[in-house]
């Protein structure tokens, strides 16, 4: 079956003072229909340029597509015009993004923010866009939606406005939503309802999702399938069972490790990575993780490592793949999927 | 709401007694008086008129009467022409000023507006910088250097050079007039424009799809204007201290030469009206201007509880 959406090889700059930031490094990403994705990666692997580019949202300037494409509708979206992109943003591709406190707009109702996609996009009249505002309202699990609609976002708590925001994004019925650290910003309790309803939608409008996030927990939540970057490349793929038990690049596994468990005793049971993320101003050519690896070889510094297929779906890039790499000793993973 | 209005009218008025008591003190702490330049009057006449204004008694005698013909809206008897009221200056004088200060409010407004919103654009494009360059000017040169300048520019055949009467005349005052309010209102419009257009909001309405023009209308110009808004008070005031350097300069009969004369000849009565006139005025723009804010920013409800 074709993926709905299909990224091959995007790389994505910024032009600032001090050079050329090349934040996106020839990313490859498939989404299937109805599939939830998480991507994964520390603080500044390009997971948010990613997902922004997808739908040329990426400030610009400074940010640039400078090679790639991405495939959806059998159209390249890098390619198409301005006034099509108008189109499928918001009509066909819907996003969230992390901070619900800043993401709407302060001075006009949550009612028109959501009715104002469904009029560009849809033509709906005014009374059908409210009538639609407030069953989106609804959906979303907003108590009173009468009323609420035709409140400001400052009337709104966090949680309520991370589920208004859920309500715009969705009201054209998109085929994908994409979510940028949908529940960061949120308190524990709330992020864990958000969850939960962004599943249920899924479920229920057979959306498929782009889900970015740190944190793992969410990932075993709500994911089928994960990308974990670094440095601004996708350097693992797979399912999220062969990324939780079965990871085969050494970030991934510090990744695994470092993920915080219910069976944890003491703090320093958490083992954060050592090192810093490769300057992007200047990438190395070789692995970006090869001054942090504890089993970087030689060639990790000289030479990009080339995709290996473990599975049909889960892939990997690390010279320890490679046949005559020497055997390296696996820690067993220490998780349990089921937590949380 | 109305507990508010009726709260802050009582202030406007108490603010306005104190800034009319202000004047008085300080204008009587000046030394010399209406009639010290005329030297040759006699004893006896100085006498008597200073008897008719009741400059002889005691000065918290003529407070007291001051304020209490203030409270009938009875400013006085101006000392100089000695037939006309302050009332009639400043009803002769003030629909005069008034007209050029709305044009020159109208004209920082519109073009500060838009000049803000085309350099935000443009940002760090050739626009930009002549924008830019334009308000540092505004900024930097005084309405009183602009104006004889636009008189020699642009006066004569085409622009009468002084006077008042049709709206040719209005042109170029109103222009030298809008310099500096323009040049701010440019400066603050593009600054907010530039802050807005970098908030998630706005990335939230692009995601959306809608396209540039219908992201800047409804979402960005809403926000942007609001730190405008704010400034609409000074602004008034700024337009009012420029009027009196631009009136004199252009010859117009308004209100602001009347008060530089005013001034000049210690017309006690006409500089004390003329100083609570424009107090009251500002004080109510800023009033005005308060409650524009609830109306354009719903975060700020004017007085009222917050409506859940
Ligand atoms: N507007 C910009 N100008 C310059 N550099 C940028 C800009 N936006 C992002 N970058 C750079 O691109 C890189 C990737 O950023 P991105 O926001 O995609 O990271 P991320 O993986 O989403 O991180 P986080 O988890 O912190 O959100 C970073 O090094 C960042 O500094
Ligand atoms: S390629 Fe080398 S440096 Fe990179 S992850 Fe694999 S072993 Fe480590
Ligand atoms: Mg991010």
């Amino acid at each position: 079956m074709k993926p709905l959406l299909e990224i091959n090889n995007l790389h994505v700059s910024f032009n600032t003072y001090n050079g050329e930031v090349q934040a996106v490094r020839g990313v490859n990403l498939h989404l299937n229909k109805g599939e939830a994705l998480a991507i994964v990666g520390e603080s500044g692997s390009g997971k948010s340029v990613t997902a922004q580019s997808l739908v040329r949202l990426i400030p610009s300037p400074p940010g640039l597509i400078k090679q790639g494409e991405v495939l959806f509708d059998g159209r390249d979206l890098t390619q198409v015009s301005e006034k099509e992109m108008f189109k499928i943003r918001g009509s066909e591709i819907g996003m969230i993004f992390q901070d619900p406190m800043t993401s709407l707009n302060p001075t006009m109702t949550v009612g028109k923010q959501i009715m104002e996609g469904l009029m560009w996009h849809q033509g709906y009249g005014k009374a059908q866009a409210l009538q639609k505002a407030v069953d989106m309202l609804r959906l979303v699990g907003i108590p009173n939606p009468e009323k609420r609609v035709h409140q400001y976002p400052h009337q709104y708590s966090g949680g309520m406005r991370q589920r208004a925001m859920i309500a715009i994004a969705l009201a054209c019925n998109p085929k994908i939503l994409i979510a940028d650290e949908p529940t960061t910003a949120l308190d524990v309790t709330i992020q864990a309802q958000i969850l939960e309803l962004m599943k249920e939608l899924q479920e229920k409008m057979e959306t498929a999702i782009i889900l970015i996030t740190h944190d793992l927990g969410v990932v075993a939540e709500m994911a089928q399938r994960v990308a974990v970057m670094y440095g601004g490349k996708v350097v693992e793929t797979g399912t999220v069972e062969d990324i939780f038990y079965r990871p085969r690049h050494p970030y991934t596994w510090g990744l695994i490790q470092s993920m915080p468990r219910l069976d944890q005793k003491r703090e320093e049971d958490l083992i954060p990575i050592p090192g810093s993320p490769p300057d992007l101003l200047d990438p190395p050519k070789g692995c970006p993780f090869a001054d942090r690896c504890p089993h970087a070889m030689q060639i990790c510094h000289e030479e990009m490592p080339e995709w290996t297929n473990v599975s049909d779906v889960h892939r990997v890039t690390c010279w320890l793949e490679h046949p005559d790499a020497p055997p390296v000793e696996r820690e067993e993973p220490r998780v349990n999927i089921v937590s949380r | 709401m109305s507990r508010y209005i009726g709260k802050r009218l009582v202030l406007m008025l108490v603010t306005l007694w104190v800034i009319s008591t202000l004047t008085f003190v300080l204008m009587h702490s000046i030394p010399g008086d209406p009639f010290s330049s005329e030297k040759k009057l006699p004893k006896q006449t100085l006498e008597n008129l200073k008897a008719k204004y009741h400059l002889d008694e005691p000065l918290p005698v003529q407070y007291v009467l001051y304020m209490k013909n203030l409270v009938m809206f009875d400013l006085g008897v101006s000392i100089k022409s000695e037939t006309r009221t302050v009332n009639e200056y400043i009803s002769d004088g003030f629909p005069v000023s008034a007209e050029l200060g709305a044009y020159s409010m109208i004209l920082a407004l519109v073009l500060g507006i838009g000049m803000g919103v085309l350099a935000a654009f443009r940002q760090n494009k050739l626009a930009d910088y002549n924008v830019m360059v334009l308000a540092v000017l505004g900024l930097s040169v005084p309405s009183f250097v602009i104006a004889p300048f636009f008189q020699k520019w642009f006066g004569g055949d085409w622009l009468p050079l002084m006077g008042w009467g049709d709206f040719k005349h209005a042109i170029l005052p109103a222009v030298a007039l809008s310099f500096l309010p323009l040049a701010l209102v440019t400066r603050l419009m593009r600054s907010s424009m530039l802050e807005v257009m970098g908030q998630d909001y706005i990335r939230t309405a692009r995601s959306k799809g809608l396209p540039p023009w219908r992201v800047i209308t409804r979402h960005t110009l809403r926000n942007a204007i609001m730190p405008v808004v704010t400034i609409i008070g000074p602004l008034a005031v700024g337009i009012l201290t420029g009027s009196f350097v631009i009136e004199h300069i252009f010859s117009i009969p308004g209100i602001g030469k009347y008060f530089v004369d005013s001034v000049l000849n210690r017309d006690y009565s006409l500089i004390m009206g003329i100083t609570i006139f424009y107090s009251a005025l500002l004080i109510l723009v800023n009033f005005l201007v308060d409650l524009a804010y609830g109306l354009i920013d719903p975060r700020i409800k004017v007085g009222g509880k917050e409506a859940n």
